[in-house]
C-alpha cells in the first residue's frame, strides 16, 4: 500500500522513495512491454495448439450421407435469386412461415420438427440471397439441399431452423428480435437456439477451402470448440479450413514470413473484433449470446477443387456433431485469437486470454503509473517536502491546492462529456432520412470545429490568473479515466482496447511528457492531436485502408452509427463519449499555462 | 490502527518511548492553538461576513436541492423506457430487500388483501406499504416517483443541515483545530451537491431502490442525535432499523451523543460517569421502546410472519440473488449443517464493529456513526451501491480529515473499478454467457476492498488529527501506526 500514497505521506520508507523516484519511468516500461507483448504474438511462442475440449461433440464420428440424386434434386427446385422460399420448404415438409421486415425484405424459415425431441432445443443453418461480393443462391441451394436430407433422417435431438433472409444481417436481426419476442411475432418456433451455422458460397461451383468468419459486432466470439468442429469435419471433406480466409504459407517458410503471416491474420481479427465484423450473417446471433460463424466457400490458392457437396456434406457433419450437445458450448474458450491455420492439419493454432490480455493491462497501467506519477508532481513544491518538520504547512498547503483546483478539473472533464453526450444524441433526434454519408461527413466537420473552438475557449479560461488551474492534475484525472475505460474494455473486448489505447491513451501519454513547453513543441503536439482526432483518424481509414475493410456503407462514421443503433455495438458510444472528450481534454492540456 | 500503540519518531528515525506531556505544555499548546485559530480566522479574505454568507448559503441550497429534484423527476418521468431498461433490474442497485419491482408487488398483495408477506417474494417493511398505500392505489406514477426523488432530496437536505448544525454546535465548533488551518469546512450547500449528483445516488434513486427511505431515517437520526433530540433520534433509528435491520448499529453513538449532552464539562467525576451510563442506558431504552411498539403495531397488522419476511430474512440471507457484497458467493457453496455457524459469523463481522468503533470514537459520536455507516455499506448481506452513496455523502462533513488521508489514490481507483467492473462482468456472465460467477465476485472484492481501504484511512486520518490536536509536539514528528 505504501506504493500508492498521494503526496502526504507520513513516512516516505526507501520503496516510496524509489517509487516515486522513477514512477514516471516505471509507466514507461510498462508501455513499452505491453507493446513488446503485442510484437511476441505473432511469434507463436504464446500460442497453443487448439483441441476439442467438449469429447461428447464426437465431431467426423458418423458416416455423412448427404449427396445423393433426392438431395441433388431438391438443390436444383432453388433455380434463381429471390424465389419463393416458403413453396420450397413446404415441399420438403417443412413448417414455414415469411417474415416481412420493417423498412422492407423478406425472412423465410422453415422449421424441422426433431423426431426425438420436443422443440425445446434448436439449431440454425442461414444464408442470405446476397453477399457483399455478389449473389449467394449456392448456399441457398445447398440449404435446399441439406433440408431435404436432414428431413429424410430420424435421428435429430434438435429442432432445426432454415433461414433465408434478403437483407442481410439486418434481416437476420430482425428474425431473431420477433423470434424472442421483441418485435412482432412468429408462428412457427422452436425453442431455445443453441448454434448458427451461415453460409456463404460464391458462384463457382468448386471450392478449394472453406473460410470461417466469427466475430459478432461487439466483437463477441462463438465457443473455440465450434470452430474446431467445423475444421475437424471439413479436413475429413479435403477440405481446409482458413480462418478469415486468409491461406497458409506454402511449406517450410522462414520465420519472418510465418511471423508475417500469423500478424497478418492477428490483425485481420483485430480489425474486425474492433469495429465488427463484416462478413457473414452469423453476427446478430452472437449479440443473443448465440454461437455462431459464417462458413465461406474459398476459390483462390491451390489445392483440389471440391464441389458444393463437399461443404454439404461437411454442413452435415456439422450439425450431426451439435445434435449431440448436452447443454451449451461451455467448455471450451470464449476469449482466444487464432494466431495460425495450422495448415491442412486438424488443429489451428489459438492464443488463450490469459497470455493476451496482459498486453492490454500492462497498457493500462502505463495509464495508471504516468497518473500517479502526475498525480505526486502536482501542485506547489512544499507539498513533496519531505522533513517531518513541515508537515503540517505541507499537508495544509497541498489541501488548499487540491480545494482550489480539483472542483474545476472535474467541473472541465464533465463539460467536455456533456458535450460529447450532445454529439452523441443529436443523430437520435433528427429524421433518419437525412444521416446520409454526406451529412455525416459535415457532422464530423462541425464536430472538428466544434472541438477547435471549445479547445482554445477552455484553454483560454485557464490563462485567466484567476483560474487556479494545474495541467498536471487534469491530466493525471484523464489518464486514470482513460486507463479505466481501456482495462475494463480489455475484459470484453481486448481488440476495442487495444484501439482505444492507439488513438486516446497513447497521444495523451505523449501530451506534455516533457515538462517544459515550448512553443515549438506546444505546436507539434497539437499537430499530433489534430492528427489523432476522431475525424482525422476516420477520414485517414476511410482513404487509407477503403471503408470496405471495416463495413459495406463507405462513411464510417455512418457505419458505426447504425452498428450502434440496429447491432448494439459500442464503438459509436465510445467515439462520442470517450475518443472526441479526451481528444479536446488533450489539446487543452497542451494549452493549459 | 489503535493510536494506542502511537509511537513518536524524530526526523532523523531514532525511536522514543511514547512519553506523556506534563499539564504545563498541553496548556502551553492549547494557548497557542487558541490563538493560531483566531488569528487564522482573521486573515482569511475569501470569507464573506456572515449574514451575507447565510443568504447566498440558503439560496445556493435551495437551488441545487430544486435542480437535483427536477433531475430525477425528469428522467423518471421522460426516459422511463430507459430507466427500466437499464437501471431498474441492476442487481447492483436493487437487491431483493429494496426493489422496486418486488414492492410493487407487495403493494398488490396487500390491495387485495392477501398478506404480502406470505408469498416469499416481498421483503421490505410495512412502513412502505403504509407509505405507498394511497399513491399506488389512487394517485398516478408521478405522485410515487416524486415520493422517491423527494426522498432523495431530504436526505440530501438533512446531509446539508448535520454540516451546517456541525460548523454551529458548541461540541464541534469549541474544538481546536491544527494550527494553520483555516476554517475547513465544506459548505452545506456543497455537502447536499455531492451527494446530490453523486452518479452512485442518482442511479439508485432512477432505480427506485427503497434504500433511500433507511438513507433518510438514518441521517435524520444523526441530525436529531447531534441536536440532543435523543427522543427523535431513537425513534428515526428504530424506523430506520425497520427499513433495512443494519442502522440498529447506529444506536450506539447515538447514545453516546446522549452521554455528551447529559454531561456538561462542569460536571464532576463520580457524577459524570453515572449521568453518562443514565444518557446511554436511556437513549437504549427509548430506543427499545421505539423498536417494540413499531413491532407490535406491524405484527397486529400482517401478523408475525411479517418479522421472518424483513428482518429475519436479511439475517438469515435466504435469497441468494447476486449482489455487490461478499455474502451470496459464499453462501452458495457452503454445506447446508454449516449455513447457521457462518451466517453468525459473517453476521458478527459486520455488527461486531459497533461497539469498538463507536468507543474509540466516542469524543465524536457523528464520527463514529459515519465510520459504522462505512462498515455496513462494505460488510452488509444485501448491500449495494446506494449504501456506499450515503457514506460517500457522509465523508464532505469531515473536510478537516481529508488532508490527513494517505491512500485516496488507491481508495478512490479501487472503488472506480470495482463499480465499473461489476456492470462489464455482469455482461460478460449473464448476458454473452462467456464468463462466470467468479469474474462478478472478483469484481465485488475489488469494491468492497476498496471501501475497507477508505474506511482505515478514514479512522486513521481522524486519530492521526486528534494527536496532533492533543500533542502539539507529534506535529513535527512522524508516526508510525502498528
Amino acid at each position: 500500500m505504501a506504493l500508492v500514497l498521494s503526496g502526504q505521506g507520513e513516512k516516505a520508507s526507501p520503496v516510496l522513495q524509489f517509487a516515486r523516484k522513477y514512477c514516471a519511468h516505471i509507466g514507461y516500461f510498462l508501455g513499452l512491454l505491453g507493446f513488446l507483448w503485442l510484437l511476441v504474438l505473432p511469434t507463436q511462442s504464446l500460442s497453443r495448439r487448439t483441441y476439442l475440449s467438449e469429447n461428447a461433440m464426437m465431431p467426423g464420428q458418423v458416416d455423412v450421407g448427404f449427396g445423393s440424386s433426392k438431395h441433388l434434386d431438391a438443390m436444383q427446385s432453388v433455380e434463381h435469386h429471390g424465389q419463393d422460399m416458403q413453396k420450397v420448404f413446404g415441399q420438403l415438409g417443412l413448417d414455414s412461415e415469411v417474415q416481412r421486415i420493417d423498412g422492407g425484405g423478406i425472412n423465410v424459415h422453415g422449421v424441422l420438427r426433431a423426431p426425438r425431441s420436443d422443440a425445446v432445443e434448436a439449431l440454425v443453418v442461414a444464408a442470405a440471397w446476397d453477399t457483399r461480393n455478389g449473389t449467394n443462391t449456392d448456399a441457398v441451394r445447398l440449404l435446399a439441399g441439406l433440408a431435404q436430407y436432414t428431413a429424410e433422417q430420424v435421428y435429430w435431438a434438435k429442432d432445426i431452423i432454415f433461414l433465408v433472409t434478403d437483407s442481410g444481417e439486418r434481416g437476420v436481426e430482425a428474425w431473431l428480435r420477433a423470434y424472442h419476442g421483441e418485435g412482432g411475432v412468429l408462428r412457427e418456433r422452436s425453442g431455445l437456439i443453441q448454434a448458427a451455422l451461415a453460409l456463404e458460397m460464391p458462384l463457382a461451383g468448386a471450392y478449394t477451402g472453406l473460410a470461417l468468419h466469427f466475430e459478432g459486432r461487439s466483437g463477441q466470439l462463438p465457443n473455440l470448440d465450434f470452430l474446431n468442429i467445423v475444421k475437424h469435419v471439413a479436413r475429413q471433406e479435403k477440405l481446409p479450413v482458413y480462418y478469415h480466409g486468409l491461406p497458409d504459407m506454402p511449406g517450410r517458410a522462414p520465420g519472418v514470413e510465418q511471423y508475417l503471416r500469423s500478424a497478418r491474420l492477428l490483425l485481420s481479427q483485430v480489425r474486425a473484433q474492433a469495429v465488427g465484423s463484416s462478413v457473414g450473417v452469423h453476427a446478430p446471433f452472437l449479440h443473443y449470446g448465440i454461437d455462431a460463424l459464417t462458413v465461406v466457400g474459398l476459390q483462390a490458392g491451390g489445392g483440389r477443387a471440391r464441389d458444393l457437396v463437399a461443404v454439404g456434406r461437411t454442413v452435415e457433419g456439422t450439425l450431426r456433431s451439435l445434435n449431440n450437445l448436452l447443454e451449451r458450448f461451455h467448455q471450451s474458450f470464449f476469449f482466444y485469437l487464432l494466431s495460425g491455420n495450422g495448415g491442412f492439419s486438424k488443429s489451428g493454432l489459438f492464443i488463450s486470454i490469459g497470455n493476451y490480455v496482459p498486453a492490454a493491462v500492462l497498457l493500462a497501467a502505463a495509464l495508471m503509473f504516468h497518473a500517479m506519477d502526475l498525480w505526486w508532481r502536482q501542485g506547489p513544491d512544499v507539498t513533496r517536502a519531505e522533513s517531518p518538520k513541515d508537515r503540517i504547512t505541507r499537508i495544509n498547503t497541498y489541501h488548499g491546492f487540491l480545494r482550489s483546483t480539483l472542483p474545476g478539473s472535474i467541473a472541465l472533464m464533465v463539460r467536455v462529456h456533456v458535450l460529447g453526450a450532445l454529439l452523441f444524441a443529436i443523430p437520435f433526434v433528427v429524421p433518419k432520412v437525412v444521416v446520409s454519408d454526406s451529412t455525416t461527413t459535415g457532422y464530423m466537420f462541425t464536430m472538428f470545429v466544434a472541438s477547435v473552438t471549445l479547445m482554445l475557449h477552455l484553454s483560454d479560461s485557464m490563462w485567466n490568473p484567476k483560474v487556479a488551474s494545474d495541467w498536471r492534475q487534469l491530466k493525471a484525472l484523464v489518464a486514470v479515466y482513460v486507463a479505466w475505460v481501456v482495462a475494463l474494455l480489455a475484459v470484453m473486448n481486448f481488440s476495442l482496447a487495444l484501439a482505444m489505447f492507439a488513438v486516446v491513451g497513447l497521444p495523451l501519454m505523449l501530451t506534455r511528457a516533457a515538462d517544459e513547453q515550448t512553443r515549438w513543441t506546444r505546436g507539434c503536439t497539437l499537430l499530433m492531436l489534430a492528427a489523432f482526432s476522431p475525424m482525422v483518424v476516420l477520414t485517414a481509414i476511410r482513404y487509407l485502408v477503403g471503408s470496405e475493410a471495416v463495413g459495406g456503407s463507405s462513411s464510417l462514421f455512418k457505419t458505426f452509427l447504425s452498428d450502434y443503433s440496429l447491432f448494439g455495438s459500442p464503438v459509436y458510444p465510445l467515439v462520442c463519449l470517450v475518443y472526441w472528450p479526451v481528444n479536446v481534454l488533450c489539446m487543452v492540456i497542451a494549452l493549459m499555462p | 490502527m489503535s493510536a494506542d500503540t502511537v509511537e513518536t519518531v524524530d526526523h532523523d528515525g531514532d525511536k522514543r518511548n511514547p512519553k506523556k506531556l506534563s499539564k504545563q505544555e498541553l496548556a502551553n499548546a492549547l494557548a497557542e492553538t487558541l490563538s493560531r485559530r483566531s488569528s487564522s480566522k482573521h486573515d482569511t479574505p475569501d470569507e464573506p461576513p456572515a449574514s451575507v454568507a447565510r443568504i447566498s448559503e440558503g439560496s445556493r441550497l435551495l437551488r441545487i436541492l430544486l435542480l437535483g429534484f427536477a433531475l430525477r423527476l425528469a428522467v423518471l418521468t421522460f426516459a422511463s423506457d430507459f430507466v427500466a431498461r437499464n437501471l431498474s433490474m441492476r442487481v447492483e442497485l436493487s437487491t431483493p430487500v429494496t426493489s422496486y419491482k418486488r414492492l410493487v408487488e407487495g403493494l398488490y398483495l396487500a390491495s387485495h388483501g392477501i398478506s404480502p408477506f406470505d408469498g416469499g417474494l416481498f421483503h421490505q417493511s410495512p412502513i412502505l406499504l403504509a407509505l405507498f398505500k394511497v399513491p399506488y392505489a389512487w394517485l398516478p406514477q408521478l405522485f410515487s416517483d416524486a415520493m422517491y426523488a423527494g426522498t432523495d432530496v431530504a436526505t440530501a437536505m438533512v446531509l446539508a443541515l448535520i454540516a451546517a448544525k456541525k460548523a454551529t454546535l458548541p461540541a464541534f465548533a469549541a474544538r481546536p483545530l491544527v494550527p494553520g488551518e483555516s476554517r475547513f469546512r465544506c459548505l452545506p450547500s456543497t455537502v447536499a451537491l455531492l451527494y446530490l449528483f453523486n452518479p452512485l445516488t442518482l442511479a439508485t434513486c432512477l432505480a427506485r431502490s427503497s434504500i433511500m427511505f433507511s438513507h433518510l431515517a438514518t441521517v435524520s437520526a444523526l441530525y436529531f442525535g447531534i441536536g440532543g433530540h435523543i427522543g427523535y433520534a431513537s425513534v428515526f433509528a428504530a424506523v430506520a432499523t425497520h427499513l433495512s435491520l443494519y442502522p440498529v448499529m447506529l444506536i450506539a453513538p447515538i447514545s453516546l451523543m446522549a452521554a455528551e449532552r447529559n454531561t456538561p464539562s462542569a460536571a464532576a467525576g463520580q457524577n459524570q460517569t453515572t449521568s453518562r451510563a443514565t444518557g446511554i442506558a436511556l437513549t437504549l431504552a427509548k430506543f427499545a421502546a421505539a423498536f417494540a411498539s413499531l413491532h407490535l403495531l406491524f405484527a397486529a397488522v400482517y401478523g408475525s410472519e411479517y418479522f421472518t419476511a424483513t428482518l429475519d430474512f436479511t439475517l438469515r440471507v435466504s435469497d441468494l440473488q447476486p449482489n455487490v457484497g461478499l455474502f451470496w458467493y459464499f453462501f452458495i457453496e457452503i454445506f447446508d449443517e454449516f449455513r447457521p455457524f457462518f451466517i453468525a459469523v459473517f453476521q458478527l463481522t459486520a455488527l461486531a464493529f459497533t461497539v469498538p468503533i463507536s468507543w474509540r470514537f466516542r469524543k465524536d459520536p457523528l464520527f463514529g456513526s459515519v465510520m459504522l455507516i462505512g462498515v455496513i455499506s462494505a460488510l452488509k448481506s444485501y448491500p449495494a451501491w446506494g449504501d456506499l452513496s450515503l457514506f460517500l455523502g457522509l465523508i464532505p462533513l469531515y473536510e478537516e480529515l481529508i488532508k490527513y488521508m494517505q491512500y485516496t489514490f488507491l481508495s478512490a481507483n479501487l472503488i472506480l473499478f470495482g463499480v465499473g467492473l461489476a456492470p462489464v462482468f455482469w455482461y460478460l456472465w449473464i448476458e454473452q454467457g462467456s464468463g462466470n460467477a467468479n469474474f462478478f465476485y472478483a469484481a465485488t472484492l475489488v469494491y468492497v476492498f476498496g471501501q475497507i481501504s477508505l474506511l482505515f484511512d478514514l479512522g486513521s486520518a481522524m486519530l492521526r488529527r486528534e494527536l496532533d490536536i492533543d500533542y502539539p509536539e507529534a506535529r513535527e514528528r512522524t508516526v508510525i501506526q502498528e
